[in-house]
This record gives structure tokens, sequence and C-alpha cells, in this order.
């Protein structure tokens, strides 16, 4: 063999170990595009379990909420109401007592009111006939006689272009927001707007206390962002200490 | 003919070289500890090139300097193969390796005529592969996706498995032609055009990525 001969099997060699490496870059291409391919998979997998878990969770909730709303008007609204009729009947047979138990008779009325307000806003079939507008209208008019909370609910639109399901989970979002309001923030007002400029936007500002954005991950707002993303919404909560909190809930554009 | 194509090869494979010297330079800052060793040691390269090339110029023997990078280029490619995937295993072999070569080399450098320049490379560059192999297979094995490094990997993977054909007929080659080396050059330098190009592109990959804002 000369010299050249000899190079020519040294450059086929060199050749054919290059070929080798290629071949290693490709296996580990092809490995790594089969694990991603495997990784979106298991993601997508994942994700429709939790999908299918959050429907159950609202269903089994909405279930309750109709059981609870389905007492409230049986059994509790029909004790007020034959205590109203006992009470009324009293004062037809006593005039002197009538005059007494006037204020209580007006107490008893305003209570069974309530009540059916209440029981109609928590009965998920209520949205069946109704709409989010109505049910938000009938709800900020129930706690404004409860409360010493100021609502101011604005909209400009009476349509929200939702789906009855997605109506029935901003309706209780909005519910979970006003409460919490109420019950933690110690907040004097409360504005309501629905708008409709950009696809539905409802927020929820209040004036309370507020709380450091890390409480953003308690329960309750944990289950308005589940409820949110279950309805294909999109909820952000802006809230600072002393500088109340705000509620978007809105659709992705 | 050949001689003018090796002659082509080799200027490319210096211009590779110091690009790949200067995107070490000037990227420095922003890469990790595996590329800094590889950055540290592609300078080297460029240095002992132009100081050879310099010896050569003023008719004094530069065979010596050539060893000492041999030597450096061996360990700092197998340092930095450890930095790319640490696992306990790979520091273990590489403190039996880095000792056995160091004595090689050792042996090379006193006593040439008991072990040749071409064992020694065959030695060396095999050991750098098989370090690399298994870098590779782990990578594989733990989904690694880093471009840069995959791409600075892949490289001397294809720069050091493609030079041992050449080591293992080295011997024999000057024995029929001294002059053989430059015929060589053909191989080496084109296979430098691919090692020093991609740690350029590299090293400017990692200074994009340390630029480019992290998806939140």
């Amino acid at each position: 063999m000369n010299v050249n001969e000899i190079i020519l099997v040294i450059v086929v060699f060199t050749l054919l170990l290059l070929l080798l490496v290629a071949g290693i870059v490709v296996s580990f291409h092809i490995a790594n595009r089969q694990r991603l391919q495997k990784d979106i998979k298991l993601q997508e997998a994942s994700l429709r379990y939790e999908q299918e878990l959050r429907v159950a969770e609202t269903a089994i909730s909405e279930a309750v909420l109709k059981n609870v709303s389905h007492e409230l008007h049986d059994n509790i609204g029909h004790l007020l109401t034959s205590l109203r009729l006992q009470l009324e009947s009293r004062m037809l047979d006593d005039e002197q007592q009538a005059t007494r138990l006037q204020p209580l008779q007006e107490t008893l009325v305003a209570a069974s009111q309530q009540l059916r307000l209440l029981s109609r806003t928590l009965n998920p079939d209520f949205f069946q006939n109704s709409d989010l507008i109505s049910a938000i209208k009938l709800d900020t008019e129930r706690l404004q006689l409860v409360s010493n909370i100021k609502l101011h609910f604005k909209y400009d639109n009476e349509r929200t272009g939702l789906s009855k399901e997605q109506e029935l989970l901003a309706f209780r979002i909005f519910q979970e927001g006003i409460t919490n309001a109420i019950k933690h923030a110690n907040a004097k007002n409360i504005s309501i707007n629905i708008t409709q400029n950009n696809g539905f936007c409802l927020s929820i500002a209040d004036d309370g206390i507020g709380f450091a954005q890390d409480a953003s991950r308690e329960n309750g707002l944990q289950n308005m962002r589940s409820r949110a993303k279950l309805a294909g919404l999109q909820l952000e909560i802006t809230a600072a200490p002393g500088k109340g909190c705000r509620l978007v809930l809105s659709q992705p554009l | 003919m050949l001689e003018w194509v090796a002659g082509y090869i080799t200027f490319w494979g210096s211009i590779s070289e110091a690009i790949g010297g200067l995107g070490a330079v000037l990227f420095w800052r922003h890469l990790p500890l595996f590329a800094k060793i590889l950055a540290v040691q592609v300078v080297c390269a460029c240095l002992t090139e132009q100081a050879g090339f310099l010896l050569t110029k003023y008719g004094k023997p530069n065979a010596w300097l050539y060893d000492i990078y041999f030597f450096l280029e061996v360990i700092m490619v197998s340092i930095a193969s450890f930095f790319l995937t640490p696992t306990p295993t790979r520091k273990r072999i590489l403190q039996y390796l880095i000792p056995i070569f160091l004595v090689a080399w050792g042996v090379y450098m006193f006593s040439p005529r008991l072990l040749s320049i071409g064992t020694l490379g065959l030695g060396g560059y095999s050991m750098i592969v098989v370090l690399l192999l298994s870098s590779i297979l782990e990578m594989t094995v733990k989904g690694y996706d880093d471009r840069p490094s995959l791409l600075i990997t892949f490289s001397l993977l294809a720069f050091f498995a493609g030079v041992i054909p050449m080591f293992s007929f080295l011997e024999y080659l000057y024995q029929l032609d001294p002059t053989a080396g430059k015929k060589l050059s053909i191989i080496v330098g084109s296979l430098c055009i691919i090692r020093y190009f991609s740690a350029a592109i590299a090293f400017f990959l990692y200074y994009r990525r340390s630029k480019t804002p992290a998806l939140s």
C-alpha cells in the first residue's frame, strides 16, 4: 500500500465515523421528539382529567345548592308562612295586640321575602328561565336589604353573550366575590360592572381592607379560579392591604 | 493539487479556530462552566497555533508546544464532559483515566520510543469519545435539551471520532513518508472547521439566550 492509498483508507474510515456520529445525532433527535410527544400526551390527559374532575365538583356543588334551595323554600319557607298566618289570625282575634304585633309581622314578611330570593338565586334551575344580569340584580337587591353595604350595579347590555352554563358559573363567582367582600373585607361600597366592549367582562371592586397577593391562594379564591377555568373565562384578582380588592372576570380574546 | 486543497482547508481551519477563539472571549461572561472550560481550550488552541507559526518562522522546533497543547486539550475536554453531565460514576472514571493519561503523556515526553504520539493520541481521543458518548447517552435518557451544549458535544464527538482513524495509521504513515502530515491536514483541517465553527455558533447561542427574556 502506498501513502495515498493509506490516506484514502483513513478518509473512508473518518467518513464512516462521521456518518456514525450523524446517526447518533439523528437518534438523539428522534428520541427527544418521541419524549416530547409523550409529554404532550400526558399533559393533555392530565388536563382532561382535571377538567372532568372540575365538572364533577361543580355538578355536585350545584346539586347541593339545589337541595339547600328546595329545603329553604319548602320547609323553612313553609314554616315562616304558617307562622305569619298564625300571627295574622292572632292579630285579627285581638285588636289590642294587633298594633304591638305589627312590627313582628313586618319582619316576618321581610324574612319570607329574603328567604324566597335566596332560595331562588341558589337554585341552578333559576338560570333556565333567567339570565346573569337578572340574577345579579336580584342578588344585589337582596344583599342591599340585609347589609349596610352599598352595591352599585351597572351594565351596558342585557345580554352577556355567554352560554347558560357559563352564566351560572359566572354568577357563582360573583356570589363568592361579594360574600368575600362582605364577610372578610369590611367593605362599605361594592361596584359591579358588566361591559361588552371587548367581549364579556364582569368586574367587582370593593373599598375594603384588601389582602396581600399571597392570600390569593386561599380556598375561596381557588374555587373562583377553578370555576372561571371551567367556564373558559379569565379571572384576574388584584388586591393590596388597605387598598380594597378588584376582581375581573372576562372572556379571553 | 492535493497539497493545494490541504493548504486551503488548513487556512479555513485556522480561520474557524480564530472565530471560535473570538467567540470564546466575547461571550465568556454568558457561558456555563462546561462551555467556559471549552472556551479556554479554544483560546489555547489559537495561541498554540500562533506560537507554533512564529516558532517555525524563526526556524525553531515547535513539536514540544503541540505536545503540551495535546495534553491540555485531552484534559480540558475530559473535564468539560464531566461538567456537562456530572455524575459520581463519571467523576470516578475521570479520577482513574486522567492520572493514567498523565503517566502515558509523561512517558511519551521523556521517552518517545516507548510510546508514540499515534498511540497516545489514539488512547487520549478514544477516552474523550467514550466520555462524550456516555454524556450523550445520559442526555438522551434524561431528555436534556440545551441546544448550544448539544451542538458543542456533537461537534466534539465528530472531531475526536474523526481523528481516531488518522492516529491509528499515523506511525505507519510516517514510516512510509515523513511528509505525510501535510496531506493529513485535509482531514484535521476539515474536522477543525466543523469543531470550531460549531463552538463559535454555540457560544453565540449561549449569549443570545442570556439576552432573551425568559417566558413566565
